[in-house]
Parts: C-alpha cells; sequence; structure tokens
C-alpha cells in the first residue's frame, strides 16, 4: 500500500490494511504530530488534509487514502521556515496547551487554501468540528485572519 | 519595564505548531508495551471473583492486574506531601467497585488492540448492592453505604459573627435552593501516562500538574524511596485540574514494576471523562439577611457536596467554598455549613476554580432575584456590599490584598453598556438582557497548608542562564512568565534563558501547580532568586573589576562600572572567572520561599443573552469580563486565560452536565459528541478589561488569573437569563428544559 504523506511516498505493510491513517501516522511512521483527542471524529485533533479536505484521521481507513494527497502538521513548515498560519497561531497566542492546534492549523489551512478572505462566521463554521478547552478559540479565529494577511502579502 | 507587561506567546508554541512538542501518549520508549483498563459496569457491588484465565492464554498479554492479586493499601489521590491529612478510602484495585466506571483490571500486552481483546475475555462475578446518585437519597438513613461508616464522608462548620440573631434582626430574608452539576474538565489530552521500572528506579511520564505529590504517593504505595521514583511531565495537553490528583500513575507504575518494561497507558475520551476526576455537584441552601436599602447583615450556606465514590479532594474543595464564602461581601455575619457525601457516581476532584463556582454561583443569583425584589440596580447592591482594600478574610484572619471588585464591576458597566432593560424581538420571540455576576479565587494555599517552592538559578560559562523549577507548564505560560520576571531582575533577553521545569530527579520540590499559585507564589520566588543571583554575579564582576558591587550595574546582559561604563564584562566572563579564577565555582543559587499571604483575586462578568422564547434556547451574544489582576506580567497570555475561562463558563451555566441513567448508574453523555463544551461558533464577542493596581507580595504586583476566569461565568449568564425571562432557574446549567420549566412555574 503505498501513501503519499507530506509529498513523500511511504510503502505500507498490509497487515495494517484494516487501521486507521490516525494509527499508521502516530504508530508506524512516527509522525505524532497528529492528536488522538477522542477516536470518534468529534474533536478535530486528528485533523489532516486528503486531497486538500479536512478530515479526522482517527475514522479515516486506510483504503480510502490509497494514492490521495495526504498532508499533516509536519509538511507546513519547509526548510526551517514555518507558514504563514503557524507564524500567526504563535503570534496572535492561539496556542496554549496545543493539544488541538495541529488539527486546528490543518483546518485552517484548508480554509485558506480555499478562502483566502474569511469572515468570522467562515472561520468558525469551518472550526466546527475542532475542539479547544484552553483559549475560547477567540485568538485561534484572530490567528486565522492574520494568516490571511499574511500570505496576501507574500503574494503581492 | 521591558519585560514585564509585554505580550509573549508561550515558550513551546513553536514545538506546538509544529507537532514536534511531545505528548506522553507521543513517548516511544525501547520495548514498551501496551496497557488497557477494565471499569465497572455497575454502580455498586463486592466483586466476588475476576477469572483471568481465558484472557492469559492470548498470546502477546504480559500480565493482568486486578484487586485479587494488587496491594490493598488504601490511600487518597489528592494527597499533596508527607503527612497531608486526607482521608484514604481508595485502592488501585478495589474489592468492592463503587461507581460505574470504578477500577476493575488492566492488561498489560504488546499491542494496545491485544490489551483491549483480553480485557473482554476476563471475567468478573460481581454481587450487586443497591446504589445511590442523588446526595440527599445517599444520607437518608436506609442508604446503602458506600464505604465503613455510611455516605456521610465529613462536614465542617464555620460561622463568623452570629448568623441567628441576623436573621432575626433582617428586614428581610431571602432563601433559595440552588443546583451545579457535575463537569468534566475535558482537557484535549485524554488521560494518559507511561512508566518504566528498570529493576531499581521507577521513571513515570505522565501529564500531571502535581508531580511532587505522586511520587510520595507512590513511594507509600509500592514502599520505594522516594528518590529512585522520577516523575517526568511531558508536554501537557491541559489541566484544569483533571491532572491534580492521581489516577493513572500508580496503575502504569504497577505495572511497569511487573513486568519491567516499559508500559503505556492510554484511556479512551469516554474513561477520561468517567473514571478520572470531576468537578463536584453541589446543592446550597443559601439565606441572605437584608436591611431594607439592601445591605447584606448575614449571609447562610447549607451545602452538601457530592463527593462521588470516593473522598479524594472533597473536603478540600469544601475548604476552598468555605474560604471563598467569606471572601466577597462584607456581611457581618456569616455561617457555611459543607457536608461532603459519598453517592456512586464519577469522582469529584479538582477543577478550576476548585469549590468557588459551587458556593458563589447561588449567591450571585440569589443577589439578583434580591435586587429585583428591592427595586434595585443588581450592580449597585453588590457595590454597597462589596469588600473593599484593607478587610480582611474573617475566618482564615488574613488580608483580602488589594481588592478591586468594585472597580471590576464598574468598569464592567462602563464596557456591556449597561442596562437593565429586557429587549424583546417584534414578534416576541426573542427576549435580550444583560446579567452580571462577580466572582473571587485564591492566590495559592498558605492559610490551607504550608505554600512553599525553591528556585535554583544558574549562570552557565557562555554567559546563558538556566531556571530550575518544580513548577509545571501546563499550556498556561508559566515558563514564559518565569523568563519575562528573570529577564526583567537581570536585565537580559528572554532568550538567553531556559527553563527546566517539572522533573523530580532534577528540578527543586514545588508544591504542585494547582491552586492558582504559579505566579503570585513562583512568580515571586523566581523573582527573589533574580534578585540573589544578580547580589551573586555583581560580587563576582566586583573582583574581576576591581571594584566594589555598589559601583556595578547591569545593562542588555552586561555588568557596567556606573562611573566609568567602558569598563564592562559580560555574564560569560563572570561565570569563567568565577569558576576557574576566583574558584568561587559555579554561580549557582537556590533561592527557598514560602508565602504568607493569600490575596483573592476578583472579577465581574457581564452576559448579554438572548432567549428563545419558543425553543426555549440561549444564545450569549456578548461577554464582558474585568479582571482584578494587580499586574499583568504577560497580558497575551493573561487574555487566553479569560478567554478559555469564559469558554468554561459558558459550558457551565448552559450545557454541561453529567447526565445518569437512574436505572444503572451509567453516565449517558460520556462522548466528545455528546458533552456538550463551546464551539467556536457557539462563542459570545468577548470583550476584556484589566484592572492593574499592583497586589502586593506579588511579584511586579501580580496576582492569579488561571481560576479566577471562570468562576463568575455561569453566574453570570444565568442572571441575564433569569432578567430576560423574568423568573427564576436556580439549576445549572440552564438548558432549554431548565428555563420553560421556570416559565411554566411561574405562570401557575
Amino acid at each position: 500500500m503505498k501513501l503519499i504523506i507530506n509529498e513523500k511516498e511511504y510503502e505500507i505493510s498490509e497487515k495494517y490494511e484494516k487501521k486507521t491513517l490516525l494509527f499508521i501516522l502516530r504508530e508506524v511512521l512516527g509522525l505524532t504530530g497528529t492528536k488522538k483527542g477522542c477516536g470518534t471524529s468529534d474533536c478535530g485533533a486528528c485533523k489532516v488534509l486528503l486531497d486538500g479536505k479536512p478530515v479526522n484521521s482517527c475514522v479515516t481507513t486506510i483504503k480510502n487514502v490509497i494514492g490521495k494527497k495526504i498532508e499533516t502538521i509536519e509538511g507546513l513548515e519547509k526548510n526551517g521556515i514555518l507558514h504563514p498560519i503557524q507564524e500567526a497561531f504563535i503570534e496572535a497566542g492561539a496556542v496554549q496547551c496545543g493539544f488541538c492546534t495541529p488539527g486546528m492549523i490543518m483546518t485552517a489551512k484548508a480554509l485558506l487554501d480555499n478562502n483566502l478572505e474569511p469572515t468570522d462566521d467562515d472561520i468558525k463554521v469551518a472550526l466546527d468540528n475542532n475542539l479547544c478547552r484552553c483559549t475560547g478559540y477567540v485568538k485561534i479565529v484572530e490567528a486565522i485572519h492574520m494568516a490571511s494577511s499574511k500570505i496576501q502579502a507574500k503574494e503581492e | 519595564m521591558k519585560q514585564v507587561g509585554g505580550r509573549y506567546p508561550i515558550h513551546d508554541a513553536y514545538e506546538k505548531v509544529t507537532g514536534k512538542a511531545i505528548y506522553t501518549t507521543d513517548l516511544k520508549l525501547p520495548g514498551m508495551l501496551y496497557a488497557q483498563m477494565l471499569f465497572s459496569p455497575v454502580a455498586h457491588a463486592y466483586i466476588k471473583s475476576v477469572d483471568t484465565s481465558e484472557a492469559e492464554a492470548i498470546e502477546g498479554v504480559h500480565y493482568i492486574a486486578h484487586t485479587f492479586n494488587t496491594t490493598e493499601k488504601i490511600f487518597n489521590s489528592a494527597l499533596r506531601f508527607v503527612g497531608h491529612k486526607m482521608k484514604p478510602d481508595e485502592q488501585i484495585f478495589p474489592r468492592k467497585v463503587r461507581y460505574v466506571g470504578d477500577r476493575v483490571a488492566a492488561v498489560v500486552a504488546d499491542t494496545e488492540e491485544i490489551a483491549l481483546k483480553a480485557i473482554k475475555l476476563i471475567k468478573v462475578v460481581y454481587e450487586e448492592l443497591p446504589f445511590v446518585i442523588d446526595v440527599e437519597e445517599a444520607l437518608k438513613d436506609d442508604a446503602e453505604p458506600i464505604h465503613e461508616g455510611g455516605n456521610l464522608l465529613n462536614k465542617i462548620d464555620v460561622e463568623v459573627g452570629d448568623i441567628k440573631k441576623a436573621i432575626e434582626e433582617a428586614d428581610y430574608v431571602f432563601e433559595g435552593r440552588y443546583t451545579t452539576p457535575i463537569v468534566h474538565q475535558f482537557a484535549m489530552e485524554p488521560h494518559s501516562c507511561a512508566a518504566n521500572y528498570d529493576g531499581k528506579r521507577l521513571t513515570v511520564y505522565t501529564s500531571s500538574q502535581n508531580i511532587f505529590a505522586y511520587r510520595v504517593i507512590l513511594s507509600q504505595l509500592f514502599e520505594m524511596p522516594i528518590n529512585r521514583i522520577r516523575m517526568i511531565r511531558p508536554t501537557v495537553g491541559g489541566g484544569f485540574g483533571g491532572e491534580y490528583e492521581m489516577v493513572l500513575e500508580s496503575i502504569t507504575a504497577l505495572l511497569t514494576l511487573k513486568v519491567r518494561k516499559p508500559v503505556l497507558l492510554e484511556l479512551s475520551r469516554k474513561d477520561s471523562i468517567v473514571s478520572c476526576r470531576t468537578r463536584h455537584a453541589a446543592i446550597v441552601y443559601l439565606k441572605v439577611a437584608v436591611k431594607k436599602d439592601g445591605t447584606i447583615i448575614g449571609l447562610d450556606y447549607k451545602e452538601l457536596v457530592n463527593a462521588g465514590a470516593y473522598a479524594s479532594s472533597t473536603m478540600n474543595v469544601i475548604g476552598g467554598s468555605s474560604s471563598k464564602a467569606m471572601m466577597m461581601y462584607r456581611s457581618p455575619n456569616i455561617h457555611y455549613e459543607g457536608i461532603g457525601v459519598y453517592t456512586n457516581t464519577p469522582v469529584g476532584g479538582a477543577m478550576r476554580g476548585y469549590g468557588s463556582p459551587q458556593i458563589q454561583t447561588p449567591l450571585e443569583l440569589e443577589l439578583d432575584n434580591i435586587a429585583r425584589q428591592l427595586n434595585m440596580d443588581p450592580i449597585e447592591l453588590r457595590l454597597r456590599n462589596h469588600v473593599i482594600p484593607g478587610d480582611i478574610n474573617p475566618l482564615k484572619k488574613f488580608s483580602l490584598g488589594n481588592c478591586k471588585v468594585k472597580e471590576c464591576l464598574e468598569k464592567g458597566r462602563e464596557l456591556i453598556n449597561w442596562t437593565e432593560e429586557v429587549r424583546v424581538s417584534e414578534d416576541g420571540k426573542f427576549r435580550t438582557a444583560i446579567g452580571c455576576a462577580s466572582g473571587v479565587h485564591g492566590n495559592g494555599v498558605f492559610g490551607v497548608t504550608i505554600d512553599t517552592t525553591n528556585i535554583t538559578l544558574k549562570v552557565t560559562e557562555d554567559g546563558s542562564i538556566i531556571l530550575l523549577t518544580g513548577t509545571q507548564d501546563i499550556g498556561q505560560g508559566n515558563v514564559v512568565m518565569m523568563r519575562q520576571i528573570i529577564a526583567e531582575v537581570l536585565q537580559i533577553e528572554q532568550d538567553s534563558i531556559e527553563v527546566i521545569d517539572a522533573d523530580t530527579a532534577t528540578t527543586p520540590f514545588d508544591m504542585g501547580t494547582f491552586s492558582s499559585r504559579g505566579t503570585y507564589v513562583s512568580g515571586e520566588a523566581a523573582r527573589l532568586a533574580g534578585i540573589e543571583l544578580r547580589d551573586a554575579i555583581l560580587k563576582e564582576a566586583a573582583i574581576l573589576l576591581e571594584t566594589n558591587v555598589s559601583e556595578l550595574d547591569i545593562d542588555d546582559g552586561m555588568i557596567f562600572n556606573i562611573y566609568n561604563p567602558i569598563n564592562k564584562v559580560s555574564f560569560a566572563d563572570v561565570a569563567i572567572h568565577s569558576q576557574q579564577i576566583s574558584q568561587n565555582g559555579e554561580i549557582i543559587i537556590n533561592k527557598q520561599y514560602y508565602s504568607h499571604q493569600n490575596p483573592g483575586s476578583y472579577c465581574a462578568g457581564f452576559a448579554e443573552v438572548e432567549v428563545n422564547m419558543e425553543t426555549y434556547e440561549t444564545k450569549v451574544k456578548r461577554y464582558v469580563a474585568v479582571h482584578d489582576i494587580g499586574k499583568a506580567i504577560n497580558p497575551l497570555l493573561v487574555e487566553g486565560q479569560i478567554e478559555g475561562g469564559i469558554q468554561m463558563g459558558l459550558g457551565y451555566g448552559l450545557t454541561e452536565e453529567y447526565i445518569f441513567d437512574d436505572k444503572t448508574g451509567v453516565v449517558t453523555n460520556a462522548h466528545a459528541k455528546k458533552y456538550k463544551i463551546f464551539k467556536a461558533k457557539d462563542m459570545p464577542g468577548i470583550t476584556i478589561g484589566l484592572i492593574e493596581e499592583i497586589e502586593p507580595y506579588g511579584p511586579f504586583g501580580a496576582k492569579s488569573i488561571g481560576e479566577i476566569s471562570t468562576v463568575a461565568v455561569g453566574a453570570a449568564v444565568v442572571n441575564g437569563i433569569n432578567r430576560a425571562i423574568g423568573t427564576m432557574v436556580h439549576d445549572l446549567p440552564a438548558t432549554p428544559d431548565r428555563i420553560r420549566k421556570a416559565i411554566e412555574l411561574t405562570k401557575k
């Protein structure tokens, strides 16, 4: 089974056929940036992008991701340079315990990749499947706006 | 000031946004095995037998622990230090299970999958007993005793003044019965623990707020010397009190001691909700004696606190309630009776606010009722009665500090554009109103037990600084706070300070990261350590520069002669001189600190709510939080605490509670979807106000924010609802069902 994760190909043994993508990422490939918060698709801590769309990897089976483009939190920093969303999460103070952060950032990426100027409501709708207990989401929403500006500034 | 007051993100934000931060379940120790637990499916029963033969026959199963092969030692999971008087009533695996979710057995196996399979094959014979969920039922004579001696765990009864006389002499006495629910800390990281016994030393990796206490409990349970138990706290995915009492560490330690290989135990979300710790539910019978002008002359509380199945923190939480009952309003007569009651429900423990929301919410709701009855503005009623600087806690006899609760109310009144008006939509469907509430929480544990911490500071050969602390950064920003303080004292950049925290083998003793003691106690300890380190650096620099200490100062990381600033040396020069030339050794400070004050941190919360009169659903439109913070060391993280506290408090007021099946004692909503914490789209617009008027004895005038941030929120929201609907909801959370019932009751 061939998986494409963060533009890299991985060969996964057939014995993991029935496992979740989250299990493969964390337990087989050591990509532990993706977190397990509930295992029931309700908290978004395990969010990754599948062909650009956010999915909960805790309920995504391997056979459904073969050949698709998988993005995880580990793929965002390139050559030691943070993705603007990562920068914004740091600067806005959107990170406290950090357990929801990778999932939040992946959801934000999917949003901004499709809608570079989201409104507050767009952001809150996008975050509907991402729970956070530290921040009240306030600085997370701020960070996503800030990331939007950063990306636009870069593109100009 | 350069550093204190600056907005800095949490120290490990980079690691957290890149997925590099290592949490407990990210650890992969060589040869690690995986544990899983069997929890009781019944609410109350003797375990007659446990048959593990089939489970043990599975390949890959290493060991199964249960009540018949495990130490029978009894402990209390909330023990803070050797000699701390806490009722021991808990066993790792009890012979009698006392709630659905109690610990029955643990399997350690090659993989989690095998362990889960084995769990299902363990055969347990239960002899079931009657069970009780309700505290008032549990106190009845015919209730089945959950522990020897019955269901009354303990009680405290304290009084200042003469409450009986106050009630006789009052113009009015208002009475009410209020209830608050069991709720969950709901840290995003489920409870987990890894442990490794190498034949001599036990190392435990755990998302704890209380590592020094845990090692004492483990040492007593397993009869091991304390110095061979090492507790290490990896990155913590949220605490909120939920990592204060020891839950998984004894089991994981037991398993690794048996198999002598590393063991990881990770609970599911459901088991984290049911089988760890919760906020205690409480019933409060309240009497408020007032004069015609609204002056409170008597407060009489009777609080029944649901301990759940074991004592754990319960009596301490009740102690916290008793103290907070004395810290808000200047009533000359206050009586508080707190009763801890065992029931067959999940165990109550520490949660952000630790007894404050349970005791303060009822009074804040009743005050709004009183204001209505007396035709007074509820803010004026509060302002008339609030404590002022110079007041003391009449029970504990210590100062309330620079308590600025009136200023919080006044500032909040402005920020929200306060009005008592209820706005009704044209079609009559929506009613909108503002509710307010005040809140108080403490700054440490002084007055209850000793409150102490130690900070070690040293200068390395390149002049960079290492700070060692036993306090635990659990996402709240403890490390940044200490770095800012040290950088301020030493006039250096934060980047040149590295903080090593929370490892019992390498960092000095700390009481634990609880009771909002981080900034006020440990921050002040850090400041004093910084001053001592500065003195030590200057003393050595004086030798190097052949001058007197009094002629030296520090700026931008350089020590210079104030009369001849060109004559300067770096921290590195001084450190190397001390080690190699003068042979005074490493420049190192160990500051031992005892806090001898425990002022209040106050707040006022204002919630604008809109009640849908057809569905009885509530939407919170705006929330204003004003906090008496003394001095915000780091406003960015202070705001973060307040915003998170509001999220938690909104759930307390509106959506969060454990729901039980009366027939089985099962928590029916122990699930990330069914247990409703506020989502992004549920959050109101938030405005924060800070009153920064310097708290004496706090570092640079600072005091706590972590716990107080949530205390007033539920009450403010429900007061808004009560104003909007023109009647009283007495029970939290104010669900549509409870609002509907309150309205129907008024119509009758």
